[in-house]
């Protein structure tokens, strides 16, 4: 139903988003989900048409947001992270506003604002006037809105930011029952949420795509532990200790492909070198707290992969036994640094802000 | 078009229930209430000219105000992310809050529709000038509020949106000044995009489409700026640009274009109540005609109030052939000299080499006892047109070597209104030349001092009798000029030798100078339609000769013939002197100027006498002047020809008193009568009479209280009463 293809965002010289590429499928439910100033909004405006991706494709129900502007903004139901309302309007006149704006025809606009009042829960409120309710009731009135019209794809920017915890429930189960009917696309900073509510989450951070997957699934990463990147001096002088054979080089190789980020690996440079990183990743593996040590295309490099779970003194810990297996082997350790963002960098961020947020709240 | 109309409804809702429309609309009717208060109420004339040229001003300052949330409000609030998420474009949205503010400034003008009632109810208004000035207003208005529309968007703070357009509609009005000050082409241009030029002509009462398309174009301009400026503050990205300079640049060229059009293919209706910017049929047929450009410099008074200009104007818009100019003389000193032009509202109309001059004196009538004004600019204009055109100019020719008044001494006004109809000036002195010019249409003798030479008196007489016109204006004089006399008598008339002493047709300051009353004739009927006066200061009595004179050697008789009023002609002697060869029939004598019959004249001895009427004194009525026919030999018909015109005063024509109400047209009118030209053309004059209203003071008052209090409070208190309501919400 939504698919981006290679979609940047310049703005003003900084890069919002980059290089962009995942797939909504039709009645998914989809959280998007990424740090304060990841790109999530500048996505879904792209998505929305709000604005021109500088680079790349989007297509919504088949259609280019920027070429059939009109056939993707009849399709699309947003909710932007305010929500955009007029507080001089009475609630059920601004929501009759909003299905002539969205051109739902004449005879079905006053059943369409009745249903999404009563979805929403605003019945009591409905001829007051938006600016004086309170803020919870304007991010029903906003989530309403985006309901008007029964459009196939919803996409909520921050549905529940600065709701209290029962608004929170309320707001998760009401997008929950939207599943199936309606495609959703749901941003929010609040990994709890995001596992709650969605089928599958996409991670963003710093505008590039972190992970996709279902919940579970990551949440089974996250736990799969911290990654290093090893390099090791190779080959070390004579009277190698290990024995390395290529079966178990290869064994590795499949196993890393599986667990973590299907990349390519293990490109031998020889069959000697091949089989004297199968000899350290063997020797490593039986430290304790090393889950997995997959050799890397270099001579001498590796991926160290930790058991999942570990606290960060854990961790340290791990690392030293890896220092003295090394040079206890004679191979000294020329790099010993985390890989890339890690998956579980961004989460702990998330985490963390959700409890931040909770506290505040 | 449904977006546009989802757009325009909420737009004007949020309008009706915002406190700030009711106070701007009740600031707006407080202003226009006092200014209409002001300028009709008090000065009693019935126009709401006064109203809407100062309401404009405010329109400045109020607009921008109005239109300041329609965008920058959304782009604060965040909502203009669900109009541009919507299946809405940039341009419904602009269009359709364009359309509510629109709405709602025609609200707040319909509810002056007080001041016009008030007109009709109380006075008599044109409503030529009503209906063009409420609808240049509506247009002004639309203008501001595209440029208000315009410059919400450039922010999203209100606060700058008011202020940038208020400075970008102040220097749309500005833009005259600088017009002014710079003048010729760069001054021409920034005039035209000055708003206030465009206003002011619908003011007067006409609607041009030069003037709508001007505003039409402001509109599309800002609404385009406002689309344009949108998508460029959402939207920038690189490959939309090249396209979006291509349709920036499409739209200018259509505008551009839209406006040329206007000016080369002008439309207008005219709905002054003078028919101000209309030229007459007779003058588009002249101008039809044209066969060579023709340039029409018209030297007026920057900011006066004067039609000569719309005048030009008309005429360089009514053809290609004519270049129309409008010029400030303190601003081209050296043209104004190198055409002679010494007073404002002159216009000199030139063709190739030649050039005709129109002063204003020639331009205005005042008709007397009313409180209006005669304009003959488009006469005058049309006439020297069609003289430059002729290929001969007729030629007036001033005798002098007797004391006359001529083109260089006394008659300078006149020559120059000779020449405006299209007379060549020329003076000549029997004495030195021994004969009349050739090619002389009319002899014009202005008020001897002496009397005729025999030798001179002869080559008069061979000029009369042979087809020559003569124009005699001979002052009551204590000597009897025999000369005269019997050059008079040649023509049938007798010279009385008084002054006509009128108690009841004078001069209101001077019982010696009548104003006579006029004989039905074609010299003299323009001039009494028009209920204009001839003054003759000082005038003798004429009557008609019993016979023609025959002879230089026949002495006038002193004593003045007495005059009836029906005189018969002169008597049916044949012509005599071989020089009467071409003269067919004796000269029929007309009335032109007659007396009351209370009249006397005052014989005039030398001694001062009192002013009174003595038994011996001839009674009236006389005549002051005299038109003289003869029946022309070379028509079969018979119809008779005019010979001569004799008025027994000069003075009426002398620069003191030309001006004097029906003076110069009467002596025109003679010479054109004379050289059968007639009139070459006569067109109606325009007549200024400003509307009048007339109130009680308790109505004075009334409107006062009820325009710039009342209805003012009443807005104030309708936008309490709905804010009050919407409270509780």
């Amino acid at each position: 139903m939504i698919q981006l293809e290679h979609v940047s965002k310049q703005y003003a010289g900084r890069t919002a988003v980059e290089d962009l590429t995942f797939t909504v499928e039709e009645g998914e439910v989809v959280g998007f989900l990424g740090p304060n100033g990841a790109g999530k909004t500048t996505t879904m405006r792209m998505i929305t048409g709000y604005m021109p991706p500088s680079d790349g494709r989007i297509r919504v129900a088949g259609f280019d947001p920027i070429e059939d502007p009109f056939e993707v903004k009849r399709r699309i139901g947003y909710l932007p992270e305010n929500p955009p309302l007029y507080g001089d309007m009475t609630v059920s006149g601004y929501l009759y506003f909003v299905a002539e704006l969205k051109r739902v025809s004449r005879d079905r606009r006053r059943a369409e604002v009745a249903r999404a009042i009563e979805r929403t829960g605003l019945t009591e409120v409905s001829g007051r006037l938006v600016g004086h309710l309170s803020r919870g009731f304007r991010q029903r009135v906003g989530l309403a809105q985006a309901l008007i019209g029964d459009p196939p794809v919803l996409i909520f920017d921050e549905p529940t930011v600065g709701l209290d915890p029962q608004q929170i429930v309320e707001i998760r189960q009401l997008i929950k029952n939207l599943a199936g009917e309606h495609t959703v696309l749901l941003s929010s900073h609040i990994l709890p949420e995001v596992q709650a509510i969605c089928q599958r989450v996409i991670i963003i951070n710093k505008g590039r795509l972190v992970a996709q997957d279902r919940p579970e699934a990551l949440a089974e990463r996250l736990h799969a532990g911290a990654e290093f990147r090893l390099r090791v001096r190779m080959p070390r002088g004579a009277g190698a200790a290990g024995q390395a054979t290529a079966e178990a080089a290869g064994e590795a190789t499949g196993e890393a492909a599986a667990g973590v980020t299907g990349e390519a690996t293990g490109e031998a440079t020889g069959e000697a070198t091949a089989e004297e990183a199968a000899g350290v990743a063997r020797l490593l593996r039986q430290v304790n707290g090393v889950r997995d040590v997959v050799p890397e295309g270099a001579a001498g490099a590796f991926r160290l992969i930790l058991d999942p779970g570990l606290a960060v003194e854990q961790s340290e810990e791990v690392r030293e036994r890896v220092f003295y297996e090394l040079a206890r082997a004679r191979y000294p350790i020329i790099e010993l640094s985390p890989a890339r963002v890690s998956l579980e960098d961004v989460f702990v961020q998330l985490v963390t802000e959700e409890q931040a947020g909770g506290e505040g709240a | 078009m449904s977006g546009v109309w989802t757009i325009y409804r909420k737009e004007l809702r949020a309008f009706l229930v915002a406190p700030l429309t009711y106070v701007l609309t009740g600031v707006f009717l407080a202003l226009g209430g006092y200014f209409f208060w002001a300028t009709v109420v008090i000065s009693g004339v019935a126009s709401l000219a006064g109203f809407f040229g100062n309401t404009t001003i405010v329109l400045i300052f109020l607009i921008p105000v109005l239109t300041m949330r329609l965008w920058a409000d959304e782009e604060s609030r965040g909502t203009g992310e669900l109009l541009l998420t919507s299946p809405v474009s940039l341009g419904q949205i602009v269009v359709g809050k364009y359309l509510a503010a629109v709405t709602l400034f025609a609200g707040m003008t319909l509810l002056t529709a007080g001041y016009p009632i008030i007109l009709y109810l109380f006075g008599e208004p044109y409503t030529g000038p009503v209906v063009a000035g409420y609808l240049g207003f509506l247009l002004l208005g639309a203008a501001c509020v595209a440029v208000g529309m315009f410059t919400s968007t450039l922010t999203d703070n209100q606060v700058i949106a008011a202020v940038s357009g208020f400075g970008i509609l102040l220097l749309l009005w500005l833009l005259q000044w600088a017009a002014e000050a710079l003048g010729g082409t760069a001054g021409a241009i920034l005039g035209g995009i000055s708003a206030l030029n465009h206003f002011a002509s619908f003011n007067e009462g006409l609607i041009a489409t030069v003037h709508a398309v001007y505003y039409v174009t402001v509109v599309a301009g800002f609404l385009f700026l406002a689309v344009r400026n949108l998508e460029r503050r959402l939207w920038r990205s690189p490959e939309r640009g090249a396209q979006s300079t291509i349709l920036t640049v499409a739209v200018v060229g259509i505008l551009v274009l839209a406006n040329v059009f206007a000016v080369r293919a002008p439309w207008q209706l005219d709905l002054t109540p003078e028919g101000r910017f209309t030229l007459s049929g007779q003058t588009r047929q002249v101008l039809a005609a044209l066969r060579g450009p023709v340039e029409i410099t018209a030297f007026v008074r920057t900011g006066s109030d004067s039609p000569v200009p719309d005048l030009v104007q008309a005429y360089g818009k009514a053809s290609r052939q004519v270049k129309a100019r409008v010029v400030d003389p303190l601003r081209e000193p050296s043209l104004a000299q190198k055409l002679g032009v010494q007073q404002y509202d002159t216009i000199v109309v030139q063709q190739g080499s030649r050039t005709r001059k129109i002063d204003p004196d020639s331009l205005y009538t005042t008709v007397p006892g009313e409180y209006k004004t005669e304009f003959n600019g488009e006469q005058a204009v049309t006439r020297a047109i069609l003289e430059l055109g002729q290929e001969q100019q007729l030629k007036v020719a001033f005798l002098t070597g007797h004391g006359e008044a001529s083109p260089e001494e006394g008659l300078t006004q006149l020559e120059g209104d000779l020449r405006g109809e299209g007379y060549d000036t020329v003076t000549f002195n029997l004495a030195e030349t021994g004969k009349v010019p050739a090619d002389t249409s009319v002899v014009v003798v202005a008020g001897p001092q002496s009397d005729l030479s025999p030798d001179e008196l002869e080559v008069m007489r061979k000029f009369v009798n042979g087809g020559g016109r003569v124009v005699l204006l001979l002052d009551p004089s204590q000597r009897s000029f025999s000369g005269w006399a019997s050059l008079a008598r040649e023509l049938g008339v007798e010279l009385g030798q008084d002054v006509v002493v009128d108690p009841v047709r004078a001069f209101i300051f001077d019982v010696l100078s009548p104003l006579p009353v006029m004989e039905d004739h074609p010299i003299t009927s323009p001039l009494s339609e028009r209920r204009m006066q001839v003054m003759l200061p000082r005038a003798r009595s004429l009557a008609r000769a019993a016979l023609p004179a025959t002879a230089s050697g026949a002495a006038a008789a002193a004593a003045p013939a007495t005059a009836s009023g029906t005189t018969t002609g002169a008597g049916t002697a044949s012509a005599p002197g071989e020089s009467a060869a071409a003269v067919a029939g004796p000269p029929v004598v007309t009335s032109l100027l007659r007396t009351s019959a209370e009249a006397w004249g005052e014989p005039l001895t030398g001694e001062r006498v009192k002013i009174e009427k003595n038994p011996g004194d001839p009674g009236g009525p006389f005549d002051l002047a005299v038109a003289v026919e003869r029946a022309n030999p070379a028509a079969t018909e018979g119809e008779p020809a005019p010979v001569a015109v004799v008025v027994g005063n000069s003075a009426f024509i002398q620069d003191d008193f030309l001006g004097f109400q029906g003076n110069r047209d009467f002596f025109l009118n003679a010479i054109n009568w004379l050289t059968g030209k007639k009139s070459l053309i006569s067109i109606r004059p325009k007549v200024f009479a400003p509307p009048m209203i007339t109130l009680t003071p308790n109505l004075v008052w009334y409107s006062f209280y009820g325009f710039v209090v009342a209805l003012p409070l009443l807005l104030l208190v309708s936008g309490g009463l709905i804010w009050w309501r919407r409270r509780a919400l």
